[in-house]
């Protein structure tokens, strides 16, 4: 029942900001130019296409957090059964935020949260 | 191109009223998703362009996106440790006591600032900016400029709502009826985002992705051990 | 009928503009923010006129034409400024002398009105490249990376990055010479890797000081000018600066009120710069920018001069030896640092103390041929430092605090030709 209403939120929304989108330019006869596909760069034009092996300064922080982004899944059940667990899944988390605290550390000596 | 950025203004208005739309018992894992496919759709919007101005706007967005991601998951499992349950009414219900913006002091502000990163506005603005003029949107005009400005104000409200619900008691208060309770904190959550927005410059990405690895992420560990042992 | 008060309703929006500066008789920009009624927009694709104030060089009509057809319909050109030639309609120009607020609005709502005819491309409707029915797919390409896919090459093959050696993509590309924040008219051809720059290379030196900016010391010599004048425009001018950077750190609420402080004292009203100052440090302005970003050398900061010089501990000011301001009880502010945070700060402090100066002694003359200091750097050449050295390495919004870091004159001197 809740997802029904959710998917029905989500395809309104998707289908107006369509339809905004879609709509104004039936009605505009203005043919684009070339010269108006041009992306900006403040007057002057591109000799290449920007899509490219982008280099990402940031590659190994993104490691480490997938490292993260796994133990979040862990946490969600762990949050449910928490206070039934006790001190014992304190205890469980406690040590794996410490395991991962130390990979934080480690991947601050290497700089990797720098634009290498 | 512009279909998918719809999306991102969409998905979490089920929230803003917690009791009545969209009653799911994951509600904390859905709005997960929903951060995460954020990033996903500005990073798409910025590369779709072919520009390169487009392009840094998006892949800096990405760096800093990520990690306010993890810091505000870690929030909202504090706040559904006393709740026993993800949610969102039980959360709000677990208030009834005590409001968690007491229970758990950093939760609030540290997801406050979640709200101005999935916005990207003011310190936060590293996917739109003035530096690459207006980043990801600098390619963009007309219809399709409108609906990605309001996809962004509508994911600041849905922000401000979350927040309200899950720091603030949501609908819990005295004399007013429920809905205007939440209206009324959310509003005034929207206050506090705007205020933010204009009163903070940014720093360098380098700087800003250091700060969040090393201080507020740990902040955020010291947080819920701090709920933990109280939820005890 | 929707559709009209719609209409209605855009057509008193403010005013999206795309400013183009020029390089001769640019007048006054940030007049036009003072009535709230003009935006200036980061992009062509958020305006619908396209604002050019003065004239450019030459050389950059083609650029000025791809702004013009990179703006959305409807749309217009505006000209403002002395230079012009007549040819253009009364709607379309203004007067540097005249506010051009009322025909800007007037041009727009005629243009969201449908009254004016939106303008034509200018440039020849062609792809870059012939594409159309080559290759497999007629995407006018040849296998993975050959031809022109679309028109376009594919971005250069990749090189040996200059941190840590990674062989990506380089995408090289000449920047400028409009943009918002951009030192007016300087085209640089940037490699980057990333959004880091790898190297830059000076195409076109930028504009020199704006001729509203320099009126008051031309005019000192051959005549006697208020120093209540020259001081005022001293701080006009270093607060322009200043909202540069206040831009680029994203605070546009507190940058457009620093270019709105600097309009009131341009028109001779009484402000204070002291709580413009107080809002951008609590805003955490110089937090925002790194310590010793953009540090000069000692030798570099000689040559060039002015506040930049100063900016760097010097105290040397041809204010100090002339008398009137002897008798004002002047000494030079300094800082020590000599990078960006330490010339904004110089900005500020010279701002505030050209303001006192001028407050102190509203009616004192200076004599002609007097030599009074620019607010500029003012050194003659020559000089064997390029700016486009202090960029390589450097993440294109730190790029930017740099190059803004320095008034236009000292550009000018640190962005010579390349010889070949």
């Amino acid at each position: 029942m809740a997802l029904t209403g959710l998917v029905i939120i989500f395809i309104t929304f998707f289908a107006g900001a369509l339809i905004v989108q879609k709509l104004p330019t039936r009605a505009d006869h203005h043919q684009l130019a070339e010269s108006q596909k041009v992306p900006f760069l403040g007057g002057s034009s591109p000799n290449t296409h920007a899509w490219q092996r982008y280099h990402i300064r940031y590659y190994s922080m993104t490691l480490l957090f997938i490292a993260f982004e796994m133990e979040m899944m862990f946490m969600y059940p762990w949050a449910v059964v928490y206070v039934t667990e006790g001190v014992k899944a304190l205890a469980e988390m406690g040590m794996f935020l410490a395991i991962l605290t130390v990979g934080i550390l480690y991947g601050w000596r290497e700089g990797i949260f720098r634009w290498q | 191109m512009y279909a998918a950025l719809a999306g991102s203004g969409v998905a979490i208005v089920p929230f803003s009223s917690a009791s009545v739309l969209a009653d799911l018992e994951v509600g904390i894992v859905w709005w997960g998703a929903v951060e995460a496919l954020t990033v996903v759709v500005v990073f798409l919007h910025g590369w779709s362009a072919n520009a390169q101005f487009g392009l840094i706007g998006a892949y800096r967005y990405v760096a800093i996106g990520l990690p306010v991601m993890l810091i505000s998951m870690f929030m909202l499992i504090a706040a559904a440790l006393p709740a026993e349950s993800l949610a969102l009414p039980q959360i709000v219900e677990s208030q009834r006591g005590l409001w968690n913006v007491i229970r758990q002091p950093l939760g609030l502000p540290l997801f406050l600032l979640l709200g101005l990163s999935l916005s990207f506005r003011g310190p936060f603005n590293y996917a739109d900016s003035a530096d690459i003029a207006g980043g990801t949107a600098a390619e963009v005009s007309g219809a399709p400029r409108l609906v990605w400005e309001f996809a962004r104000l509508a994911m600041l409200t849905a922000v401000a709502a979350m927040a309200a619900s899950v720091f603030l008691g949501g609908y819990l208060g005295p004399w007013l009826p429920g809905p205007a309770w939440l209206v009324l904190k959310t509003a005034t959550l929207l206050l506090v985002l705007v205020c933010l927005t204009e009163q903070l410059a940014r720093i360098s990405p380098s700087r800003m992705m250091t700060l969040i690895w090393t201080t507020l992420l740990p902040l955020s560990f010291l947080h819920l051990v701090w709920a933990g042992v109280l939820a005890l | 009928m929707a559709v009209t008060i719609l209409g209605r309703l855009a057509a008193r929006a403010p005013v999206p503009v795309f400013v183009a500066m020029g390089r001769d008789g640019a007048p006054a920009i940030e007049h036009l923010l003072k009535s709230g009624d003009i935006d200036f927009t980061a992009t062509p694709r958020h305006a619908n006129i396209l604002l050019v104030a003065g004239r450019t060089r030459e050389s950059d009509q083609p650029y000025l034409d791809r702004l013009h057809d990179q703006m959305p319909h409807p749309r217009a050109t505006f000209w403002w400024g002395d230079a012009h030639s007549d040819d253009i309609d009364e709607a379309r120009r203004s007067a540097s002398a005249d506010d051009p607020v009322a025909p800007l609005r007037a041009l727009y709502r005629k243009l969201i009105g449908g009254s004016y005819a939106s303008e034509t491309h200018r440039l020849s409707d062609e792809p870059p490249a012939p594409w159309r029915g080559r290759g497999d797919h007629g995407q006018g390409g040849e296998g993975m990376m050959g031809g022109v896919p679309y028109g376009r090459m594919m971005p250069m093959p990749p090189t040996p990055d200059i941190r840590d050696g990674l062989a990506l993509d380089v995408y090289r590309t000449q920047v400028g010479p409009f943009m918002p924040y951009w030192p007016a008219g300087l085209i640089l051809e940037v490699t980057f890797q990333g959004d880091v720059i790898q190297s830059a290379e000076v195409v076109q030196p930028p504009y020199p000081p704006r001729d509203i900016d320099r009126e008051p010391f031309d005019r000192l010599l051959h005549e006697q000018t208020p120093l209540a004048q020259i001081e005022r425009t001293r701080a006009t001018h270093h607060l322009a600066c200043i909202a540069r950077v206040l831009s680029l750190v994203e605070l546009p609420t507190l940058s457009r009120r620093a270019q709105i402080v600097a309009a009131r004292i341009r028109a001779n009203e009484t402000v204070a710069i002291g709580p413009l100052r107080k809002a951008a440090a609590r805003a955490g302005l110089m937090a925002a920018i790194k310590p010793g970003l953009g540090r000069i050398d000692d030798d570099l900061a000689c040559e060039l001069g002015g506040p930049v010089r100063r900016a760097a501990g010097h105290v040397l000011d041809s204010r100090n030896d002339d008398p009137t301001y002897t008798r004002l009880g002047f000494t030079p502010v300094t800082q020590k640092q000599s990078d960006c945070q330490a010339r904004v700060a110089q900005w500020f402090d010279e701002a505030e103390q050209a303001l006192a100066l001028a407050s102190a002694a509203p009616h004192i003359l200076i004599a002609q041929g007097q030599l009074a200091e620019p607010p500029w750097a003012l050194r003659a050449p020559p000089l064997d430092y390029r700016v486009t050295e202090l960029l390589p390495g450097l993440e294109w919004s730190e790029a930017l605090l740099v190059l803004n870091s320095f008034d236009s004159a000292a550009l000018c001197r640190m962005a010579p030709l390349e010889t070949p």
